[in-house]
C-alpha cells in the first residue's frame, strides 16, 4: 500500500518562518506548494488550541503556489509548538478517521452493488 | 387565525453554533464557532478521546465505482480538505506521451494525443514511481501499442452500409490498445494486468487506407497538474437538512406544506379525521426554499442545515475503488502534516 518513493530529501524551502514575524509567541509560517486543502484544516484544528489566540491563514498572490499560515499564542505556549501540535492532532484526527471507517467497511451493514453503476 | 409565535423564528445560541439557518433570501450562521472561548461553560478545545466519542461514520451504499457515506461530528475544514484531495491529489496512471509512428487518420496527432491522455488506466499507482524529470524505466513507466489499419471485410453482403461491417478497425476502441509489460512488470502485475477500466471508448474512426501506429507511455500524476490524473468523476458533500415545523400543519394546508418538498420529505397523515403534515425524511430534502415562499407557512416552518453532518458521496472513474480512495486521501493529507513537520524540525534545528 505504502508509496514506493517514502525516502525523500528534506527540501527546506517547504517550510520557512518569515523573516521579522517570529518571536516566541508569534509566527507567519510559509508553506510552499500548499493550497487551502492544508492551511484551512490545519487553522481549524490550530484554533482548537485554547493556548491560541490568533490563528489563520493567507494566500498572498494566486499565481505563487504558496500560503501564510499566522499563529499568536498566549505565553503558555510558542507558535512554533501550537504548530506542531496542531499537525500531530490533525494526523491523530485522520488516523481515527480511517480506522473508523475501516471498521464500518467491515462491519458490512449498507446496500452492496458488484457491478458499476455506469 | 394563526397567532404566530413570535419565539419561534428567534435562535437559540446552541442553533447558532451547531446549525446552518437557511433563510428565504439568505444563509446564515455558515461559519463554525466552536472554538475555545467562544462560549460559556462550554471547553471547545481538541480532544482526540472527545472526538474518538462523539464521531460516526456510516455508509450508506457502495458499488465498485460509487459510495455514498454519512461523517458525523467533524468540521467541514477536513471533510473539504477530503474532497480537495480527492479530486487533486490522489495519484493515479495515465497516459503522458504518445509517440507517433504514423496516424493517417482525419484526427491530427495532438487531438488524438489528447483524447488518450483521457482514458482511465487500471494499474495499481501505489506500485509506480513519479517519473519527474528522469528517464522511463519499468518503475515509472507503462508502455501500450496502438497498432490499427483499415481494411475492407471480405464477403459483406451486397448493399451493407454500416462501415463497422464493412471495414475492419473502421472504429478503434480503448481495448485495442495492447500492453506492453517492461522489465518484471509481467510478473509484478500477472495477477491483474494492466490494462484500460472500458475497452469500449472510441479513440478514433479510420477508413480504408488509414492507419494508426503509436506507442504511447502511461506515468504517475496527481489530478492538480491534469484532470486525466483526477481518480474521481466528482466528490462532494452536503450537509444534513433539518426541517422544524412550528405546532401542527392540518388540513388543505398539509397537502400544500408537503407539494413544497421533493417526494418522501413529507408524508400526510390522517390523526381523527384531520389530514396532518409529518416531516419524516428531510435527508431526502433539496433546500429547494419553496415552503419559505408561501405566506401561509411563515412562522411555521425553519430551514438549517445540520453544521457537522456530512452525506460525502465519491463517483470513481474506475481506476480505483472508492473505498480504497477515501483511505488513500486521508493518507495523503497525514503525509501533507509529516512532511511540514518533517521540514520544520530540521530547519529549526539547522537555525
Amino acid at each position: 500500500m505504502a508509496d514506493i518513493n517514502m525516502e525523500e530529501e528534506i527540501d527546506s524551502g517547504k517550510v520557512t518562518i518569515l523573516p521579522g514575524s517570529l518571536d516566541v509567541q508569534n509566527a507567519t509560517f510559509c508553506l510552499a506548494d500548499e493550497d487551502h486543502t492544508l492551511c484551512n484544516a490545519l487553522r481549524w484544528i490550530v484554533m482548537k488550541n485554547p493556548e491560541v489566540d490568533f490563528a489563520s491563514y493567507s494566500i498572498p498572490h494566486p499565481s505563487e503556489a504558496r500560503t501564510n499560515v499566522r499563529i499568536q499564542t498566549s505565553e503558555k505556549t510558542t507558535a512554533v509548538d501550537a504548530m506542531f501540535k496542531g499537525l500531530d492532532d490533525l494526523s491523530d484526527l485522520c488516523t481515527h478517521v480511517i480506522s473508523a471507517f475501516q471498521e464500518e467497511l467491515a462491519r458490512g451493514e449498507f446496500e452492496y452493488d458488484e457491478e458499476s453503476t455506469f | 387565525m394563526v397567532v404566530p409565535d413570535k419565539k419561534f423564528k428567534q435562535h437559540s445560541i446552541e442553533t447558532l453554533r451547531s446549525r446552518v439557518i437557511v433563510e428565504r433570501d439568505r444563509v446564515t450562521s455558515t461559519a463554525s464557532t466552536d472554538f475555545p472561548h467562544n462560549y460559556p461553560g462550554q471547553d471547545l478545545s481538541w480532544d482526540l478521546e472527545k472526538f474518538k466519542e462523539n464521531f460516526k461514520i456510516k455508509i450508506n451504499r457502495l458499488s465498485k465505482t460509487d459510495m455514498e457515506f454519512d461523517m458525523i461530528g467533524i468540521d467541514a475544514a477536513v471533510v473539504n480538505a477530503f474532497r480537495r484531495i480527492l479530486i487533486a491529489e490522489v495519484p493515479t496512471m495515465a497516459i503522458a506521451n504518445v509517440y507517433v509512428q504514423n496516424n493517417t487518420s482525419i484526427i491530427v496527432d495532438e487531438v488524438l494525443a489528447h483524447r488518450l491522455g483521457l482514458i482511465p488506466i487500471l494499474a495499481d499507482p501505489t506500485r509506480f514511481e513519479f517519473r519527474g524529470d528522469a528517464n522511463p524505466t519499468d518503475m515509472n513507466t507503462i508502455v501500450f501499442k496502438l497498432q490499427a489499419k483499415c481494411t475492407p471485410k471480405a464477403n459483406v453482403r451486397p448493399g451493407e452500409t454500416d462501415p463497422n461491417k464493412l471495414y475492419n478497425h473502421a472504429t478503434v476502441y480503448s481495448g485495442d490498445l495492447v500492453w506492453e509489460p517492461k522489465g518484471d512488470q509481467a510478473e509484478r502485475f500477472k495477477n491483474n494486468p494492466i490494462r484500460p477500466v472500458h475497452d469500449d471508448i472510441v479513440i478514433a474512426k479510420l477508413r480504408p487506407g488509414q492507419e494508426l501506429d503509436l506507442e504511447i507511455h502511461c506515468e504517475k500524476g496527481i489530478g492538480q497538474d491534469h484532470a486525466k490524473w483526477s481518480p474521481v468523476a466528482t466528490a462532494s458533500y452536503r450537509l444534513l437538512p433539518e426541517i422544524l415545523v412550528n405546532g401542527e400543519i392540518t388540513g388543505d394546508l398539509a397537502d400544500e406544506f408537503q407539494a413544497c418538498f421533493p417526494k418522501g420529505v413529507v408524508d400526510v397523515v390522517v390523526e381523527d379525521g384531520v389530514k396532518k403534515a409529518k416531516v419524516v425524511n428531510p435527508r431526502k430534502d433539496t433546500v429547494s426554499r419553496e415552503v419559505l415562499r408561501h405566506p401561509a407557512f411563515e412562522n411555521k416552518v425553519k430551514l438549517q442545515r445540520v453544521r457537522d453532518h456530512f452525506i460525502f458521496s465519491i463517483e470513481s472513474a474506475g481506476q480505483i475503488e472508492p473505498h480504497v480512495l477515501l483511505v488513500q486521501t486521508i493518507q495523503v493529507l497525514q503525509e501533507k502534516c509529516a512532511m511540514v513537520k518533517r521540514v520544520l524540525q530540521s530547519n529549526l534545528q539547522l537555525d
